[in-house]
């Protein structure tokens, strides 16, 4: 972080001279908050970028391979983003048009011949009647000038345009905003249909034929009855094991081994231990309560909690250890506390700070952590979502799925840092 | 020397020489014809069973080692890359100016940045050679006064704060990488945070440390002082580290191939014979196996740095 102490200072003291109520520590503290905020909301606007760059459909699919109504439905006709550069023979309508190979020639062809303004004349007329000719074929023109007149299809105009040629104006960049992008419509939307982002539009799941919005709440909600229990209840079981341990002065080996034990290999382990009669799971979740739920899914449950458990020991242990070595710890076994007494009351209360950061940095794997026991015990989850949507290759619900996620991890972070 | 350790290293060997006879013998799961189905482990046709289709276990677990290799490895070393790069660049302020060395830096990490960021076809070319070239020009150039220090370090952060912030397993669904070397880079170039920031502080600490002064004032040249001393040390500290994140790739792969997607099409590996295993666990033989390889991985890479760490810090303290 930037030290603004020094120009804080004389400009605080400015401030405080009138009116004497912006102490100089009081407003360092407010905008060192708010340089932090905007930190925070400058990565938030990142990790958007990120999930929009990878639903672009042009890049998906190339301009000849899409008819127009497509083209127009998937705004990919529109300019990426706010602001591009190009070179400064190609005027601004050529961002307009879709990319894809045809573009790609028309330009070079543009930056050879000039008079471009005819040139996409000519592209949109080619367009409308579907007289587009092949890339190959335009890129042919570009090499050798003279097939342009011998070839039918160009009108006549065109085959004058290509007598002269101006190479050294291509090398120019200019950069051109465009208020009406595909960033714009995928954020904020452009009519009732598509309302953006901002407004909870993530678009339409190609294999379920519903809002991505709904899919993805519905499932986050099955996955937070089952993750949150297993989480709290994983805090509580390490926290008592770590104690114990510590107590007994345990290595912290077992733990850290168990804790870096693959989630499937755990669920495999409670899958074959725990389901002697071969437990049936409700093909629906939507009807039951959170008890039933969590009996229906019982399976799960103790896997994710017996995970859990296994990484908040092994942290844990570490942390009450290390204060045990404290000067404060040996004083309070000196005055006559039991160990067990002194390690709770003292030394976790140390260490306190730690676990409660711990805690909150692994609160995003409530929603994105799940994926592997999901999928292995069948819940209707947020994890298993976003694996069937890729077997059936639904790419805008694993990217809800995945800002979703990424928003819920991206507040952990904050929270993580106001914490430690 | 102790029993686990002794027994991670026999296993380690093992599957060191699993990949030369892997590779030496081309195995391929698939082609390993006219085996009866389900064959328990013990026959002489197949020493540890067949799966339900009538595929050698055994072979099928060898085919599975340069997989789960190929893929933690390489990726392991982009990390640690990644790391020593971002921290060394975050805690350089601190020290004089190494042109050569950040020249080289910047050189590498522009080409780095170039080779694993086409998959983003938003953004073109030229405007990824930009930033490559930004990224070199703010490593190799003294920046003056402090806030135009600050851009480098607050880019990093930034970055760090963004792929803290995106969960990986979806990020790998999201993109769906078709062959290993997206994979390596995806996998390396999204898990170095928690090493960059750790290297970050071991590197300040020595830059402050008396140490550090000494050699300084010994006159011993700032490119042997980063040789002997502070990456001797770092690799020392970093082994844990390491070690978490080697078993970490090692269970994404297997996680990846359980779930069945997320890898090339041609990955076959333990994950998804564990799988397939599963789906028929009445064959206990096709689900023990890979599961076991999967643990006793895991577990010897995890002992063995952690050994090693033990040990260097015995030898530091005895040196000292």
């Amino acid at each position: 972080m930037p030290d603004f102490s020094a120009f804080l200072h004389s400009f605080s003291f400015l401030l405080s001279l009138p009116t004497g109520i912006f102490a100089p520590m009081g407003l360092d503290w407010i905008l060192r908050r708010f340089a932090f905020a905007l930190k925070m909301s400058l990565a938030l606007f990142c990790i958007l970028c990120l999930g929009f760059a990878l639903s672009v459909p042009s890049t998906r699919t190339s301009f000849s391979e899409t008819k127009p109504a497509t083209q127009r439905q998937t705004q990919a006709v529109l300019p990426v983003f706010y602001l591009s550069f190009q070179p400064y023979a190609l005027p601004p309508a050529f961002s307009k048009l879709a990319a894809g190979p045809h573009k790609r020639e028309l330009g070079k062809l543009m930056l050879r011949y000039g008079q471009e303004a005819a040139w996409i004349a000519w592209f949109n007329a080619a367009i409308q009647k579907a007289e587009l000719p092949n890339p190959k074929t335009m890129a042919q023109i570009y090499e050798r000038p003279e097939l342009a007149r011998t070839l039918s299809f160009l009108p006549d105009p065109l085959q004058h345009l290509t007598a002269r040629q101006i190479p050294w104006q291509g090398y120019l960049p200019r950069p051109a905003f465009h208020s009406c992008n595909q960033f714009r419509v995928w954020m904020f939307g452009r009519s009732i249909e598509q309302k953006g982002l901002i407004r909870g539009d993530l678009g339409f799941s190609q294999s379920n034929r519903l809002p991505v919005i709904d899919l993805v709440r519905d499932a986050a909600a099955n996955t937070l009855k089952f993750s949150i229990p297993s989480m709290l209840l994983g805090f509580v079981l390490g926290l008592l094991l770590a104690l114990f341990a510590a107590h007994r002065r345990w290595p912290s080996s077992p733990f850290m081994l168990l804790s870096i034990l693959p989630s499937f290999l755990m669920g495999a382990f409670v899958f074959l231990v725990f389901d002697w009669g071969g437990t049936a799971t409700p093909a629906s979740a939507a009807h039951l309560n959170l008890p039933s739920f969590l009996l229906a899914y019982k399976l799960p449950l103790i896997a994710l909690t017996l995970i859990n458990t296994a990484i908040f020991a092994a942290h844990h242990q570490v942390w009450i250890q290390a204060e045990t070595h404290q000067p404060f710890f040996q004083t309070a076994l000196a005055k006559g506390l039991s160990p067990f007494r002194a390690l709770s009351m003292h030394a976790l209360r140390a260490a306190l700070n730690l676990v409660v950061a711990f805690f909150v940095q692994r609160l995003p794997l409530l929603i994105s952590g799940t994926v592997v026991i999901e999928v292995m015990f069948g819940v209707p989850g947020f994890g298993r979502l976003a694996w069937l949507a890729v077997l059936e290759n639904d790419q805008p619900l694993v990217l809800g799925c995945l800002l979703l996620a990424a928003l819920f991890a991206w507040a952990s972070v904050y929270l993580h840092s106001v914490f430690s | 020397m102790k029993t686990s350790v002794l027994l991670s290293r026999v296993w380690l060997a093992l599957l060191f020489l699993g990949l030369l006879f892997s590779w030496l013998l081309d195995i391929q799961p698939g082609r390993i014809p006219n085996l009866p189905n389900s064959i328990p482990p013990g026959s002489a046709q197949a020493l540890l069973g067949t799966d339900h289709l009538g595929r050698n276990i055994a072979l099928g677990l060898l085919h599975g080692i340069p997989s789960m290799l190929i893929l933690a490895i390489p990726a392991l070393l982009i990390s640690l890359f990644f790391a020593l790069t971002s921290a060394f660049l975050l805690a350089r302020n601190i020290i004089p100016r190494l042109p050569i060395l950040n020249l080289g830096l910047g050189l590498v990490s522009g080409l780095i940045l170039l080779a694993s960021l086409p998959w983003l076809p938003v953004f073109p070319f030229w405007l990824l050679l930009s930033l490559a070239g930004l990224f070199f020009a703010a490593c190799c150039i003294p920046l003056p006064g402090p806030s135009l220090s600050l851009f480098l370090p607050t880019l990093i952060r930034m970055l760090q704060l963004i792929l803290l912030s995106i969960p990986g397993m979806l990020l790998l669904f999201s993109i769906n990488p078709n062959s290993y070397m997206e994979l390596i880079f995806l996998l390396g170039g999204t898990s170095w945070v928690a090493l960059g920031q750790f290297s970050e502080r071991s590197m300040i600490d020595f830059f402050r440390s008396t140490e550090f002064e000494n050699v300084r004032s010994l006159g011993i040249p700032m490119f042997r002082i980063l040789h002997r001393h502070l990456f001797r040390r770092l690799l020392q500290t970093l082994r844990p580290q390491l070690a978490w994140l080697l078993a970490g790739f090692i269970v994404i792969e297997g996680s990846l191939g359980y779930l069945g997607v997320g890898l090339p099409s041609q990955h076959w590996g333990w994950g998804q014979m564990l799988r397939l295993g599963l789906l028929h666990s009445n064959l206990w033989w096709c689900w023990l196996f890979p599961s076991f390889c999967i643990l006793f991985t895991v577990l010897s890479v995890f002992v063995l740095l952690q050994a090693g760490r033990k040990s260097g810090e015995l030898s530091t303290h005895n040196g000292s």
